[in-house]
């Protein structure tokens, strides 16, 4: 299902330009060296590439074609960078050539007036009867890291991951991969999906159901062409996987630049909103939320509301924390006396220590503590998940702290562990270790409380 | 359009939807014609055609509790609707139903469909906009989350001198409604407001259905 983008062989470029600062240029860079800005992640694409322009010889040291007919051998994608009054004729072109799917980067289609819009029907009208697949018009491209496939002129190549993210916003792509890589946050595919002329949200979301690779499924939304259908195809996708969606256009103020945008309407928030939470998916208020509950629904199981235990080093953090979990209808489980007696006779806790949960270390407390802590308490039957609350104190271990963590998630994989490290430089070692073996790290309680919410309510809706 | 009370009061027997025990005279009735008819507490109202634009003109009487105060009611109602030259439609009367408020509605959305809402009647629903959404088609757990979302929800659990109310007839209520919409496609907003439920019941005293202009009786 759709191979012909996620897995081509060879990629012809369409409209690749010798000037630097034009899209078709940075398609053409991007599939050859990973990326237009430099970046550890870029590798160039494992498959063959093909630059087609009119007027050039070779671009960037590839020998370039005049037509997508004259390249030798067989052409499964191409990404065409030309302007949108060239498109029709080069997708005449692909059809000769036997090309399977297109991507249409070019704007001045339906979204900007009713000439385009003609246009854009005619476009789809051809590529439908040559059995062509059509991501776009007026789109930034794909990305699949796990083949090197950059096929946009987005900054350069994200980071391997589990994240799938599908976007009516190419610019939001753009600063999302930016940050994604500073986060460690990876993806299995991003789509930018423009004006979804043929190739829609519901189309790639059933595409992400069955992709192995996958195991979230992120989106940026702004208008809906077929609401019912979303909501089935939603309904179904979340039994397998776990779908989170951003939706812009929730006030009438938004409306006019969404319009204008991506050419179709926005539905009502409200309603959006129940359809969607009715279909099990998770509606994130802003873009961060959006990849910290992808990112947490992806890599955590999910989480029974029988009892969440809270370990901290700070009494402050601690009792915020229950606050949040309060506020959200999460059940703080109770601390038995098996467990107490525990910890009361391990020898390292402090004698202050508060015997309750939130389970207060004390401010001294070391990797030694938090082990026993997490361990005595994660083993205690009706806890069914964890917050590991770090405050940076003086005599923190902070890196020694993550990998306590880290043992403990691998003993309990069941139980699922969300930490709070509570600060910014002092404790970057211990949060990168913990991203690194992606334990997802909040630095404050309210976040932490969030996204163990998502995991019972994933957990709610798998058992429904 | 709107569907006259006699047309709503039909369509929603079809679907098993309890209404009060009802009784219609035409609009010329005198007080003769009728009494023998009455029992007590009962509501009288006026359905007119004529009414449906005129929404300031609430010609209820909503608390009725003897004779002498129907003849009352009566005659003030008939010199109103002499004022306001309303001649076409009929009297209603209606068993008076005490409970809690609630109110239950549909609208169609273009893009998801029929759009279900529940709410609390009276000051919850016009001040606090205490409702919760769903799309149609619904589950009985989605009616049980639907309840579960309102903030005055208590009002349900038996609030002060208030009955506890019975929450199945109100999810039974809701999956009747539903279906009554994925039916009857004509429909392109519903409103009950307000549907009266106690421990045993719930009841819709008020309809309200707005059908596509040239498909009435399709």
């Amino acid at each position: 299902m759709l191979e012909q983008f996620f897995q081509p062989k060879s990629i012809a470029v369409v409209g690749a330009s010798r000037n630097p600062v034009s899209a078709g240029h940075g398609v053409l860079k991007s599939l050859l060296t990973g990326g237009v800005l430099p970046s550890p992640t870029n590798k160039a694409f494992k498959g063959k590439v093909f630059p087609v322009n009119p007027n050039a010889s070779s671009i960037l040291g590839k020998k370039s074609y005049k037509k997508v007919t004259d390249i030798p051998g067989k052409i499964d994608l191409a990404v065409i960078a030309v302007r949108a009054s060239l498109v029709k004729e080069v997708i005449y072109d692909c059809a000769k050539k036997g090309v399977k799917g297109v991507i249409i980067i070019a704007a001045g289609f339906g979204e900007s007036n009713e000439q385009g819009k003609t246009l854009e029907s005619e476009v789809k009208e051809l590529a439908r009867k040559s059995k062509i697949r059509l991501i776009g018009p007026n789109c930034l491209g794909i990305f699949r890291p796990s083949m090197n496939l950059n096929a946009s002129f987005g900054p350069c190549m994200p980071l391997q991951g589990n994240i799938a993210f599908f976007s009516q916003s190419g610019a939001l792509i753009d600063s999302v991969i930016d940050w994604s890589l500073e986060k460690k946050f990876g993806f299995s595919a991003i789509v930018s999906l423009g004006n979804s002329s043929d190739l829609e949200m519901t189309d790639f979301l059933s595409w992400a159901s069955n992709d192995a690779a996958t195991k979230a499924v992120a989106i940026y939304l702004e208008g809906i062409h077929d609401g019912r259908k979303l909501m089935e195809i939603v309904k179904t996708v979340s039994r397998k996987k776990p779908v989170v969606f951003l939706k812009a256009g929730r006030h009438a103020s938004g409306m006019h630049a969404v319009q204008s945008h991506t050419g179709n309407l926005a539905g009502n928030y409200e309603v959006f909103k129940a359809a969607m939470l009715q279909s099990g998916a998770f509606i994130a208020n802003d873009v961060d939320e959006l990849f910290e509950l992808a990112h947490v629904l992806a890599l955590q199981p999910s989480c029974e509301n029988k009892g969440i235990a809270i370990i901290t080093n700070g009494g402050g953090a601690g009792v915020l924390c229950a606050d949040h979990c309060e506020d959200l209808g999460i059940n703080l489980a109770k601390l038995s006396k098996k467990t107490i007696g525990k910890l009361d006779s391990s020898g390292v806790m402090h004698p202050a220590y508060s015997r309750n949960n939130p389970l207060d270390l004390v401010g001294d407390a070391l990797a030694d503590r938090y082990k026993v802590a997490i361990n005595t308490v994660l083993a205690q039957p009706d806890v069914s998940g964890l917050i590991v609350i770090q405050t940076l104190q003086t005599m923190t271990e902070s890196l020694l702290d993550a990998k306590v963590i880290l043992s403990a998630r691998k003993k309990f994989p069941k139980k699922p562990i969300i930490a709070c490290y509570m600060g910014g430089k002092f404790s970057r070692k211990g949060v990168a270790f913990l991203e690194a073996h992606h334990i997802p790290d909040f630095n404050i309680p309210l976040k932490s409380a969030r996204a163990m919410k998502a995991l019972i309510e994933r957990n709610a809706w798998l058992k429904r | 359009m709107l569907l006259d009370h006699q047309e709503s009061l039909v369509l929603l027997r079809k679907y098993g939807i309890a209404v009060p025990k009802t009784m219609m005279f035409p609009i010329k009735s005198s007080f003769a014609d009728v009494k023998s008819k009455l029992s007590f507490p009962c509501v009288l109202k006026v359905d007119a055609p004529e009414l449906l634009h005129k929404s300031d003109l609430h010609l209820v009487a909503p608390s009725i509790n003897g004779p002498g105060e129907f003849q009352q009611e009566f005659a003030n109602l008939k010199k109103i609707m002499k004022n306001q030259k309303i001649t076409k439609g009929r009297f209603v009367v209606q068993e008076k139903i005490r409970g809690v408020e609630l109110i239950m509605g549909m609208s169609r959305d273009p893009s998801f469909g029929p759009v279900m809402v529940i709410g609390l009647g009276g000051i919850f629903v016009e001040i606090f906009k205490d409702v919760s959404f769903r799309v149609s088609p619904l589950t009985k757990k989605d009616v049980e989350e639907m309840i579960e979302e309102l903030k005055g929800k208590k009002v349900l659990e038996g609030f002060r001198n208030q009955p506890k109310v019975n929450k199945k007839e109100i999810i039974k209520l809701m999956m009747l409604l539903d279906k009554l919409v994925r039916k009857e496609k004509r429909i392109i907003a519903l409103d009950f407001n307000p549907v009266m439920v106690d421990q045993s019941q719930a009841i819709v005293v008020d309809p309200k259905i707005s059908i596509n202009e040239g498909a009435k009786g399709a």
